[in-house]
C-alpha cells in the first residue's frame, strides 16, 4: 500500500535534506505534472546544499566528528571544521566513494600538493586523542589503534578492536593481520600542516570571530602580564637586596637556587593560581586563532613524534631520512610485549589480494614510508573488496528505512546480524559499483522503488505482526522520530530564522546557560565558559555547524539522543524520555523558535483562524481539520486572556563571572574573573518580555505544535 | 485481560495496543523467553497504570529498591576491603606473574606495592578493612555489611569494565542494570524516574551508556539529576508561564497527540511520547520536593558529611539517594570518581576513603532507622579491581597499582544480603579470586534475584533472541543470600 502524497513528501525531504518541505514546496509538488513528479522531486532535492549537510551529518556520525581532541585537555581542533565541509562538499558534488574513501586515508599521498587532499585526511584525525600522562609510546598506540579500528569499523564495517589482542574469537581476523593493517599506518604522525583556502571554503565569519577569540586572548594576555611584572619587580628587589646583578627571567634557567629568586617569586597563593589560569587562556584563545589559518588537522608519514605535551602537533623541521618503522606483533595488545615482526599487509580472510603485492605474499603492502596508506586504500576500494560496497550500500539503506539490510551498519562480520535480504543487498552493491560509485544513483534506485513509497499502515497489520513482529521482510515502511539536529533546524526553519549559509568554522549557538557556564575541568584549569555567537543570525544555522566539544555537550542535542563523538554511531537511538518533553516545553531554545513562529504568523496572517492555519502549513504541511481551527482559536484566546495581567521579566546576561579553583602545588584555592565578552553588546533572540499577551498566547500554540507527534515524526 | 483505565495525555486504547503487541510473541513457543513475557503481561494487566506501574516481583524477596555505589576507576580490593599482609614484606620487590592470567595488563619489569594502609578487623563479625574506614568500621554498620571477594571482571579498560559493571556487556549498549530492574519491577511512585542516577559534575567513563536503557524501552533508561543547578536541566517553565497554564497546553497537545495517533494507528511509539510528557509534568513537582534537603534535620545533614567539605558532594548523593528510595524510587545509582589510582596510592585513595567512609555508613545507619535496609540492597563497587603490583612509572618507584580484572571487592548490604559476612577469598597477594569465583553475570543474576527477578525470565526479544542482563545466563551466588 503506497503511502499519501503529502506523507511520502515529507518523508523523502527529511530522507535526503534533514528538513521538511515548506509551503510553497509542497504546493509546487501537488501542482507538478504527473508521471515524473516524483524523479522530479527526488533529483530536486539531491542537488540541494542541504542533502549534503544532511548525509554529511550521517558520515561524520560514523567517523566521530568534533571540534576538539577530547580526554583530559579537549585540546580543541580548530581546522577540523573544514574536513566537516570537505565531506558535504563530496556528498554535494556526489563524488565516487571509492574516491572519498581514498582521499580520507591517503589524500596526502594521492596529491601531496592539494591542500583539500591534507583536509581529507582529516579523517585520521577524527578520534578522541590525549597524550597528558600518558607515556608517549603508549598514546602512540592509542592513535594508531583507534586509526586501525576507525578505517575497519568506517570504510569495511569489520571494527577490528577484537583482534589487537587475541585472533578474532569470531571474524577470521588473526591479530597478525590486525598489526599488518597497523603496520600499513606505522609512518603515519599527527599534525596540523599549511593548507591553502579553497574557493569554494566560507570564510565570511573569519573578521568576527577572529576579532572576538583576540579580545579574549588579550584580556588574558593582559592579567597575565600584569603579575608577570609584578614578579619582576619582586625580583629586582630580591636581587638587590642580596647585592646581586639583576638576571631577566630568560637566562635564570641555568641558576643555582640561591642566585635567583623562587618561582613566583612575590604573588600570593591567589595570583599564583590566576597567573597560571591566565597562561593557560593564553595558550588557548591563542590556539583558537588558528581557526582562522590556513591550516588543517591532518597527518604526514614520517618517525615518531609526539612534541611535549600534544597539544601542538607539527611537522618537525628535521626528520631522519634512514628511519624505517619496525613493526611487529604486539603480545595481548601490550605496546611493551613486541612479538613476530610483521609488514604492512591487508586482511587474509576476504581472499582479496592487494594490488601489485611481491612475490608469494599476496596481502603485502609496499613497506616504503610512502604509499602505504594508498595502497591499503586502493585495496579498500577494490570493486572485488566483498566489504567495503556491502557496507556503503548498507548504510544508506538504513539511513532510509531507519535499519540496514544488514541491522548492524557498523558490522557486516559474524557479531553482526544476518543480512534479511541477502540478494538485495548484493544486488544493490553490484549496481552502485557499475553506476560508477555514485551515491545519488544509489539513492534515486532506492526512492524511486514501490517499497520506500510504502505507507507506514496496513489493513492486514495484526496478521503481518504475528508472522513477522520485527519486520524484517519490510511490509511496512517505519516511522522515525526526528534527530536532535532535523529537529533543532526544523523549528528554525518552520520559525522563520533558519540561516541556510553553507560551512565555515565552527558556529556557536545557544546553549543552555547552565550548562554553558558550567565549570569544566581541563588538566590544570577550567576551560573558558562556552560563548554563544553575538547575532542571531550567526547562531540559528544549521546544527551539523554547531560547535563540537567532545567535553561539553549541547544538552539540546544529547537529550534527543545525538551521539557521543567518542564512539562511531551507527544508528541514532530514538527513545521518548521525559527530558525530551522538559527540554521541548521550558528551554530557553524552544521558547524562543516559539515566540519568533508566532512573531512570523502576525506578520504572515491577518486574523487568529488563518495563523493556525498558516501555523499548520509550516509545521505539519498540510492545512488543519476546520474543528482544530476552532479548539486552537479558544485555546490561544484563553491563553492570551490569562496572560493579560503578568508580565516576563527581562533576562540579563552576566558579562563577569567568578570562578573557583584549587591551586595544585599549594592546595589553597582561590578565584578569578573570566570575561563573557559576547555579552557586552549580545542581541538575544525574541524576549517574551518585549511581546504582548496575545503574541505569547499564540506562541504557546507554536510551542505546542513544536511538541507535538505529528513535528517529531516521520511517516 | 484486556484494560480499559483511561489516562490523561493517553487514550485507553493505547495501553490495549501495548498489550496486543506482546501478544504477539506468544507464537514463538514455550521458551523462556515467552514465558517471561507471559508473566510480565500477568502482573503488568493487573496494575492500574503505564510502564512504570509497579509490578509484583517473580519470585519472593526481601530488597524493594536498590541503591548501587559505583567507585569509578577500579578501588585496590587489597587497599580497602581485603588486606594482603604478605604484600607488604615484598613490597617493590619484582612481581612474579602467573602467565595465563591475561586479564590484568601486562606491562615492562612490575614490582610489588605493600598497602599503605593499616588493617584492622570491625564489629562482631571481625570484617577487616583498611583503618582508613572510620565510620563504616563501627560495630553497627560494619556488622551490616557483606564483602564479596570472588568476583571476576573481563576488562581492564575503564569504559569497557563499567559498561559491563552497569549493563552486563562491555559494549555499552545493553540497558543498564537499573533499567531492568525497572522493567522487571516498575517503581512504586509514578511522579519520579523509575532508575535515578548521580554523577559528580562529571560523567564517569563511558557516560550516559551506564545508565541507558539499551534495546529496551526508553521508560527504563536512567534520569540524571544534576549536581548543581536546575537538578534537571529546563524543569521549570520560564518565569512568564504558570503550572497551570503549562497543564492546559498539555491537555491541548494531548487533544493534538490523539487526533494524530488515530491516523496512525499501528505505532505505539506515539503513546510513549506522550506519557513521557505526563511523567515531565508530575516531576515538576515532585522533583523540587524530594531534593530539598532544607526537611532534613541538622542531626541527619551531618551524620552524612554535609558539614564538611571532603564528604558535602558524595553525602548529599547518598542523603538524595535515600529521599529517593524513600519516596519510591525503584533504583538508584550513585557514581563516585577518582578511584583510579596508579600513582600517588596513599594520597588517593585516602581522600576518596575519605570522601565516602561516613556518607555510607551515614546512608545504611538511617536505612535501617528508617526501617528501610531489609528492604533496600546497598552496593558498592568499583568496574574492577587493582593489581598487587605495577611497573615504575616516570622513573620512580611504583607506588600505585594497575588494573585487575580477576579481583575485585564488592561490598554490600541491607535487601537480604547476609549480614557480618565475608564471601570468597582471593589469593595470598590478591591477584585472582580463589574461592566462590563468580564472573559479574552471576553477581547480576543474584541481584535480580535479591530483588524477587529470575534473570533468565526477565527477558526482551532483540536483534534475532530473546536477550537478558547475564548475556546468556549465569548462577546464583547463594552464599550472598541471607
Amino acid at each position: 500500500m503506497p503511502a499519501p502524497e503529502l506523507t511520502l513528501l515529507r518523508r523523502v525531504h527529511y530522507g535526503l535534506t534533514g528538513l521538511p518541505p515548506t509551503p510553497g514546496q509542497t504546493r509546487e509538488y501537488l501542482q507538478g505534472a504527473r508521471p515524473g513528479a516524483w524523479e522530479r522531486l527526488v533529483d530536486r532535492l539531491l542537488a540541494s546544499p542541504a542533502y549534503g549537510e544532511q548525509w554529511g551529518r550521517h558520515w561524520l556520525d560514523v567517523v566521530r566528528y568534533a571540534d576538539t581532541a577530547g580526554n583530559s585537555n579537549d585540546y580543541e581542533r580548530s581546522n577540523a571544521w573544514r574536513y566537516r565541509d570537505y565531506v558535504v562538499r563530496s556528498f554535494n558534488s556526489d563524488k565516487p566513494y571509492d574516491r572519498f574513501v581514498i582521499e580520507q586515508i591517503a589524500g596526502d599521498e594521492l596529491r601531496p600538493s592539494d591542500p583539500e587532499m591534507l583536509v581529507a585526511t582529516g579523517f585520521l584525525r577524527m578520534g578522541p586523542w590525549g597524550s597528558a600522562m600518558v607515556p608517549k609510546r603508549m598514546a602512540r598506540q592509542a592513535y594508531l589503534d583507534d586509526v586501525v579500528h576507525s578505517v575497519g569499523q568506517s570504510f569495511l564495517s569489520m571494527p577490528l578492536r577484537c583482534a589487537k589482542c587475541h585472533d578474532h574469537k569470531v571474524d577470521p581476523v588473526p591479530t597478525r593481520d590486525y598489526y599488518r593493517v597497523y603496520a600499513a599506518f606505522a609512518a603515519t604522525q599527527m599534525a596540523e600542516r599549511p593548507a591553502e583556502f579553497l574557493p569554494e571554503e566560507n570564510l565570511a565569519r573569519f573578521a568576527v570571530g577572529r576579532e572576538h577569540v583576540s579580545k579574549l586572548r588579550d584580556f588574558a594576555t593582559d592579567h597575565k602580564v600584569v603579575l608577570e611584572e609584578k614578579v619582576e619587580s619582586a625580583a629586582r628587589e630580591w636581587f638587590a637586596e642580596r647585592d646581586l646583578d639583576f638576571v631577566p627571567p630568560s637566562k635564570r634557567n641555568n641558576l643555582p637556587d640561591e642566585k635567583k629568586p623562587p618561582r613566583h617569586y612575590g604573588l600570593t597563593t591567589q595570583e599564583e593560581g590566576r597567573l597560571k589560569v591566565r597562561k593557560q587562556d593564553e595558550w588557548i584563545w591563542t590556539r583558537r586563532l588558528e581557526r582562522y589559518e590556513p591550516m588543517a588537522q591532518t597527518v604526514f608519514n614520517g618517525p615518531d613524534y609526539i612534541p611535549g605535551n600534544g597539544r601542538k602537533l607539527r611537522v618537525p623541521k628535521k626528520m631522519d631520512a634512514s628511519w624505517r618503522p619496525e613493526s611487529t606483533v604486539l603480545e595481548g595488545g601490550a605496546v611493551d610485549a613486541p612479538g613476530d615482526p610483521v609488514t604492512p599487509g591487508v586482511l587474509s580472510a576476504t581472499q582479496l589480494p592487494a594490488r601489485g603485492a611481491a612475490g608469494s605474499d599476496r596481502y603485502a603492502l609496499p613497506d616504503s614510508i610512502d604509499g602505504r596508506r594508498l595502497a591499503l586504500a586502493e585495496w579498500i576500494v577494490s570493486p572485488d573488496n566483498p566489504l567495503t560496497v556491502r557496507s556503503l550500500v548498507n548504510r544508506v539503506w538504513a539511513y532510509h528505512f531507519g535499519r540496514g539490510l544488514v541491522d548492524t551498519p557498523n558490522n557486516l562480520g559474524a557479531l553482526g546480524t544476518k543480512p534479511s535480504h541477502p540478494k538485495l543487498l548484493d544486488w544493490l552493491a553490484s549496481e552502485f559499483v557499475q553506476q560508477g560509485w555514485s551515491i545519488k544513483r544509489l539513492h534515486r534506485t532506492i526512492l524511486t522503488s514501490d517499497l520506500y513509497r510504502q505507507s507506514g499502515e496496513r489493513d492486514d497489520m495484526e496478521a503481518v505482526r504475528k508472522k513477522d513482529p520485527q519486520n524484517r521482510l519490510l511490509a511496512y515502511f517505519v516511522p522515525r522520530r526526528l534527530a536532535a539536529e532535523e529537529l533543532r533546524d526544523s523549528m528554525l526553519l518552520v520559525s522563520g530564522e533558519l540561516n541556510a549559509e553553507l560551512g565555515g568554522v565552527p558556529a556557536m549557538p545557544e546553549i543552555n546557560m547552565e550548562v554553558a557556564l558550567q565549570p569544566r575541568m581541563i588538566q590544570f584549569s577550567i576551560a573558558p565558559a562556552y560563548q554563544p555567537a553575538r547575532t542571531p543570525q550567526e547562531r540559528n544555522r544549521r546544527s551539523i555547524y554547531a560547535y563540537r566539544v567532545r567535553g561539553q555537550a549541547d544538552p539540546l542535542m544529547e537529550v534527543f539522543n545525538q551521539p557521543n563523538p567518542n564512539d562511531s554511531c551507527e544508528r541514532r537511538d530514538a527513545s521518548a524520555v521525559s527530558p525530551q518533553a522538559l527540554t521541548m516545553l521550558n528551554s530557553e531554545y524552544a521558547t524562543s523558535r516559539s515566540l519568533s513562529f508566532a512573531m512570523r504568523l502576525e506578520r504572515e496572517a491577518e486574523d487568529l483562524p488563518s495563523r493556525i492555519e498558516r501555523a499548520y502549513r509550516l509545521a505539519y504541511g498540510r492545512a488543519p481539520e476546520p474543528a482544530m481551527v476552532g479548539r486552537l482559536s479558544d485555546f490561544v484566546r484563553s491563553m492570551a486572556r490569562r496572560r493579560r495581567d503578568r508580565a516576563a521579566e527581562r533576562p540579563s546576561y552576566p558579562t563577569r563571572i567568578t570562578r573557583s579553583l584549587v591551586e595544585e602545588f599549594t592546595g589553597e584555592p582561590f578565584e578569578y574573573e573570566e570575561w563573557l565578552a559576547v555579552y557586552e553588546d549580545y542581541v538575544p533572540d525574541p524576549q517574551a518580555w518585549e511581546l504582548q499577551p496575545e503574541t505569547l498566547a499564540l506562541a504557546d500554540l507554536c510551542l505546542l505544535l513544536f511538541n507535538s507527534n505529528e513535528f517529531a515524526y516521520v511517516y | 485481560m484486556s484494560t480499559r483505565i483511561g489516562r490523561p495525555g493517553i487514550p485507553a486504547d493505547a495501553l490495549d495496543r501495548r498489550f496486543g503487541r506482546r501478544q504477539l510473541f506468544y507464537g514463538l513457543g514455550a521458551s523462556l523467553g515467552s514465558l517471561a513475557f507471559t508473566d510480565l503481561l500477568a502482573r503488568d494487566a493487573s496494575a492500574a497504570t503505564g510502564p512504570l506501574a509497579p509490578k509484583e516481583g517473580m519470585l519472593p524477596a526481601k530488597a524493594k529498591a536498590c541503591i548501587f555505589v559505583v567507585l569509578e576507576g577500579g578501588p585496590g580490593h587489597m587497599d580497602t576491603f581485603d588486606p594482603k599482609p604478605k604484600l607488604r614484606n615484598l613490597h617493590l620487590q619484582e612481581s612474579q606473574r602467573d602467565p595465563n592470567q591475561v586479564l590484568v595488563e601486562l606491562t615492562a619489569k612490575t614490582y610489588y606495592v605493600g598497602s599503605p594502609f593499616g588493617f584492622r578487623k570491625t564489629g562482631n563479625a571481625g570484617i577487616a578493612m583498611c583503618d582508613q574506614f572510620v565510620h563504616m568500621a563501627a560495630a553497627d554498620v560494619a556488622d551490616e555489611l557483606c564483602v564479596y571477594r570472588g568476583c571476576q571482571a573481563q576488562s581492564v579498560n575503564h569504559p569497557d569494565a563499567l559498561y559491563h559493571l552497569n549493563t552486563g556487556s562491555t559494549l555499552g549498549a545493553d540497558p543498564g542494570v537499573g533499567a531492568w530492574v525497572t522493567y522487571g519491577l516498575g517503581s512504586m511512585n509514578q511522579n519520579l524516574p523509575g532508575y535515578v542516577v548521580m554523577t559528580e559534575l562529571a560523567h564517569p567513563q563511558g557516560g550516559a551508556g551506564n545508565w541507558s536503557n539499551g534495546f529496551l524501552p526508553a521508560h527504563y533508561q536512567g534520569t540524571l539529576l544534576r549536581p548543581s543547578g536546575s537538578p534537571v536541566l529546563d524543569l521549570d517553565p520560564p518565569d512568564w508561564k504558570t503550572r497551570e497554564e503549562q497543564r492546559a497546553s498539555l491537555d491541548m497537545l494531548a487533544e493534538l497527540n490523539r487526533k494524530h495517533a488515530e491516523r496512525h494507528p499501528s505505532h505505539d511509539e506515539l503513546a510513549a511520547r506522550m506519557e513521557s510528557y505526563e511523567l515531565a509534568y508530575r516531576m515538576q513537582a515532585e522533583v523540587p520536593e524530594v531534593m530539598d534537603l532544607g526537611r532534613e534535620s541538622e542531626a541527619t545533614k551531618e551524620a552524612y558529611g554535609l558539614d564538611a567539605e571532603p564528604t558535602r558532594a558524595f553525602g548529599r548523593q547518598c542523603l538524595l539517594a535515600r529521599r529517593l528510595v524513600e519516596q519510591g524510587v525503584r533504583f538508584v545509582q550513585v557514581f563516585s570518581g577518582g578511584w583510579d589510582s596508579h600513582d600517588f596510592l596513599e594520597r588517593n585513595h585516602a581522600a576518596r576513603i575519605l570522601s565516602v567512609d561516613k556518607p555510607l555508613a551515614a546512608l545504611i545507619r538511617d536505612l535501617r532507622q528508617r526501617g528501610l535496609l531489609d528492604e533496600t540492597l546497598v552496593i558498592c563497587s568499583g568496574e574492577f579491581g587493582r593489581t598487587p603490583d605495577n611497573n615504575r612509572r616516570g622513573g620512580v618507584d611504583p607506588n600505585g597499582r594497575g588494573h585487575n580484572a580477576d579481583a575485585m571487592a564488592v561490598v554490600m548490604a541491607g535487601g537480604g544480603v547476609p549480614a557480618g559476612r565475608v564471601v570468597g577469598a582471593t589469593d595470598e597477594l590478591g591477584n585472582r579470586a580463589v574461592e566462590v569465583v563468580h564472573p559479574i553475570r552471576d553477581l547480576h543474576v543474584t541481584w535480580l534475584r535479591l530483588m524477587g527477578l529470575d534473570d533468565n525470565r526477565l527477558t526482551y526479544f532483540h536483534g534475532g533472541r530473546f536477550k537478558q542482563l547475564s548475556q546468556t545466563g549465569g548462577q546464583l551466588i547463594p552464599e550472598l543470600i541471607a
